[in-house]
């Protein structure tokens, strides 16, 4: 065959035409609409994240897809875990004219679900006025308290809101960005169902709208065509799949039906992915996965208002009794990291435990010197106790709290496994209704102030060990007014240099997360907290 | 003529009914040795329950662990032994309330008859209606977990049943010539119950709580499978096989298998010893 230099040349130009000219969607970097995601989730008690215990993660990881707030956290690859930097949701600007008012202009042309009786408005700064008063006055919402701040609300034109605040508040914008907090939901939702506890009331701004509600089967959800993002979201359609048993989902991950690690938030438990790793890797050669600290950070509570812990020598006896890489190793193949009192997860914030001075001694090991505190606050003999438990279905915990009550009869504390149903631990050892002892994990927070005032302001409802420290309190109150960021660090390090020395709560270590998701999931970032949604709404999927 | 069953059990026909029931005689065995189990766990156990031996997370079986150990580095053949007692006194327990509630209701429905025999099988009905670990569960919700509840909530259930059966042999031994005599003797309720009533079914009675012995372990396991149970750390084979168990299947089976493997044998054993009993007891099953 004859080939010329002129042949060679146009074969060259073609081949090069080509490639530079390919489809687009052949491109992985490249976002493509269309396909589904399959997620397992919980079923939601109801739908109201403002009714009561509509603080469950079953009802925030569902609403994250199908409600927008006024801010949000950025989301994707670039986004280290751990770390929630803020943009505008349905805000596109804010403003701080001074340390108590906030002026937030929304985005034009956001619009509701398509769905009776909010059937596609436009959305409005009345709508955001209704949503956080709403937030703050029905009855039982226990987040309400993020809010507690807010004085009013007003709204100078339609496109505009004003918060007006009792005091200075610099976790304001963090909090409004809480996947927790504040979802604008439709007053008309709420004069029609009466609550949004049903599923026919979930009508938001947000990216996916709910098509079908299968109770103790699972949920889907279809794209918003109209989400005030242009060309947003990506993914088709979201199936939300209800599944209870531990094996059934190991089973269904191996098989390729998640596309997203199982367990919250995507992970995938250390115990079983040691167990399935090898597996996966010729089953699902494809699949990403990404290390990081967990903030479900587990901790014992005790009445410091009464002895024997008003002791603080009991306290730390209690913590020195604990093998906290012990624990790790037994329940979490060793992975885990441990926490001072804001959890190591949230990188920005938490001390790191060198740099604890004095409190940091109580972190470690040593039953002998736990023994000689207990007699020193004279109980040679050590002493008796309940510690009320649930075991939220997971085996991890359980063994935790074996090891535990083990640890802590070995320096002579005898604590008795008070274990509860979940609805009757929340209802009273969760928000400190005990007699002596309570071991359990924290709501996963992702700011410090939750972790801390929360936790330690006198009154709150999540101040289980029912302190009342003025030099805590004080120190509460002054991180909340301090606006400059490296004050503030310096202050948060400070109350938990503190606290690590009165060990009011002996916190355990948190077991690493592993997050695992599918090949063909793109433009994905696994990060903390309920917000699958935020997570997953620029994602694609490229097969 | 009323009987009393002592005086025919006796130690040769106990040896004979080994030979004849070879079944039956390895289920006492077994039910014997988790007697012994559950009183001298103590002495038997080489470890602690609770004790938590540091560098053998999940060893297998060998001559240091029988049985092997869990993922607390726990010996299992130690847990096993302490979970006998929690087998025994569940078991034992909830027999002893479940079948004397049931005499009571059974005896007195069947002897007295009438309006209030008609009443009270209603409310038997009702309640043997639901499917029983929808009456378990709503109990154990409402009184929360712990040994007693179990014990209760599941004497609730073999009461409703056995009543029944206990019913039943009381009608049929009611309608006897010796009972008939008694009356015309003169004799009041009472002792006609106590002397003539009671003796005769006896032997249901003693089947009857044999043969629950070996469910009511099951369903033990059952609620401490689903978490119902004794707290831990104190070990049950249901909450070993349900917990941790299930978790390392893949890595340490014998956390799983050693668990069920003593379910299996206690309600094997006690349903064999069950048959046996009946086949000794009952006069018209007696030599077959």
């Amino acid at each position: 065959m004859d080939c010329s230099r002129r042949d060679v040349l146009t074969l060259g130009g073609l081949t090069l035409a080509a490639t530079t000219l390919r489809p687009a969607w052949g491109r992985a970097d490249t976002p493509r609409r269309g396909g589904t995601i399959t997620i397992r989730a919980w079923d939601p008690p109801h739908f109201d994240l403002h009714g009561a215990g509509g603080f469950s993660y079953k009802s925030q990881v569902v609403l994250s897809f199908t409600h927008s707030r006024l801010l949000r956290h950025k989301a994707g690859p670039a986004v280290p875990p751990g770390v929630f930097p803020i943009e505008g949701d349905v805000a596109e600007s804010w403003s701080q004219p001074s340390l108590t008012t906030y002026v937030f202009k929304l985005r034009r042309g956001v619009r509701w679900h398509a769905k009776p009786p909010v059937n596609g408005r436009e959305l409005t700064a009345e709508d955001v006025r209704y949503s956080v008063e709403r937030f703050l006055t029905t009855q039982g919402n226990a987040n309400a308290q993020m809010l507690q701040s807010v004085d009013k609300v007003e709204t100078p034109d339609k496109y505009t809101v004003k918060f007006t605040l009792k005091q200075p508040f610099a976790w304001f914008l963090d909090t409004l960005a809480n996947p927790m907090a504040v979802a604008i939901v439709a007053k008309e939702c709420v004069d029609k169902f009466g609550d949004l506890r049903k599923p026919e009331s979930v009508v938001g701004t947000g990216p996916w709208m709910l098509d079908s509600y299968r109770p103790n089967v699972g949920m889907t959800l279809v794209r918003h065509p109209g989400y005030f993002m242009a060309g947003l979201p990506h993914i088709d359609r979201v199936e939300l799949v209800v599944d209870e048993d531990n094996a059934s989902r190991l089973a269904a991950f191996l098989s390729g039906k998640y596309h997203l690690g199982w367990e919250f938030p995507g992970t995938i438990n250390r115990t079983d992915w040691v167990q399935i790793k090898d597996t996966l890797q010729q089953k699902r050669p494809g699949l990403r996965t990404e290390d990081f600290p967990g903030n479900v950070m587990t901790h014992i509570s005790m009445r410091v208002d009464r002895p024997p812990f008003n002791d603080v020598r009991v306290r730390r006896a209690m913590s020195l009794a604990l093998d906290r890489q012990g624990i790790l190793d037994s329940i979490a193949e060793g992975a885990g990291t441990p926490n001072p009192p804001v959890p190591t997860a949230l990188k920005e914030w938490s001390i790191p435990m060198a740099q604890l001075g004095e409190g940091g001694q109580w972190y470690r090991y040593d039953p002998a010197e736990a023994k000689r505190l207990l007699a020193q606050a004279g109980y040679p003999n050590g002493f008796a106790g309940s510690m009320c438990f649930t075991t939220y279905g997971s085996t991890i915990l359980v063994d935790a709290a074996q090891l535990i009550i083990k640890h802590l009869k070995d320096i002579g504390i005898e604590a008795r496994l008070d274990q509860k149903e979940y609805g009757a631990y929340a209802a009273s050892c969760l928000v400190g209704k005990f007699e002596s002892m309570t071991y359990g994990p924290q709501t996963p927070f992702l700011d410090p102030d939750n972790f801390l005032y929360g936790q330690y302001y006198p009154g709150e409802p999540k101040n289980q060990s029912h302190i009342n420290d003025p030099v805590v309190t004080d120190l509460l109150v002054r991180q909340r007014r301090t606006f400059d960021v490296t004050q503030r660090r310096q202050l948060i390090h400070d109350i938990q240099r503190y606290l690590a020395n009165q060990q009011y709560y002996v916190q355990l270590a948190s077991p690493t997360y592993t997050a695992v998701w599918d090949g063909a999931l793109k433009n994905y970032g696994p990060n903390l907290g309920y917000d699958y949604g935020g997570r997953l709404t620029a994602a694609w999927l490229h097969r | 003529m009323p009987s009393s069953i002592p005086a025919s059990v006796t130690r040769s026909t106990i040896a004979r009914a080994a030979r004849r029931k070879p079944l039956g005689t390895f289920g006492a065995v077994i039910v014997i040795a988790m007697l012994v189990m559950a009183v001298f766990a103590e002495r038997i156990a080489p470890h602690a329950y609770d004790e938590t031996i540091r560098g053998a997370r999940m060893k297998p079986p060998s001559a240091a662990y029988w049985l092997g150990t869990d993922n607390l580095g726990r010996d299992i053949w130690s847990r096993i032994v302490y979970g006998a007692r929690v087998s025994v006194m569940v078991g034992f327990a909830t027999v002893l309330l479940g079948i004397v509630v049931a005499t009571v209701v059974g005896v007195s429905t069947g002897y007295l008859g009438g309006v209030y025999d008609l009443c009270v099988q209603r409310i038997v009905d009702a309640w043997m209606s639901f499917p029983y670990l929808v009456i378990i569960l709503s109990v154990m919700a409402v009184l929360g977990p712990g040994l007693l509840n179990v014990v209760l909530s599941l004497a609730l259930i073999i009461a409703a049943t056995s009543s029944r059966v206990i019913r039943g042999a009381t009608l049929s031994v009611a309608q006897q010539p010796y009972v008939e005599a008694a009356y015309a003797a003169g004799c009041p309720h009472r002792r006609v119950i106590v002397r003539h009533i009671l003796p005769n079914v006896m032997p249901t009675i003693i089947v009857l709580a044999t043969i629950n012995l070996g469910g009511v372990i099951l369903a033990e396991s059952a609620l401490s499978f689903l978490g119902f149970g004794v707290p831990p750390p104190f070990p049950s084979w249901g909450a070993m096989l349900s917990g941790s168990g299930r978790t390392y299947m893949f890595r340490a089976p014998w956390m799983a298998i050693w668990p069920g493997v003593a379910i299996s044998l206690a309600v094997f054993a006690f349903n064999m010893l069950g048959d046996a009993l009946r086949d000794v007891l009952d006069p018209r099953l007696r030599g077959s």
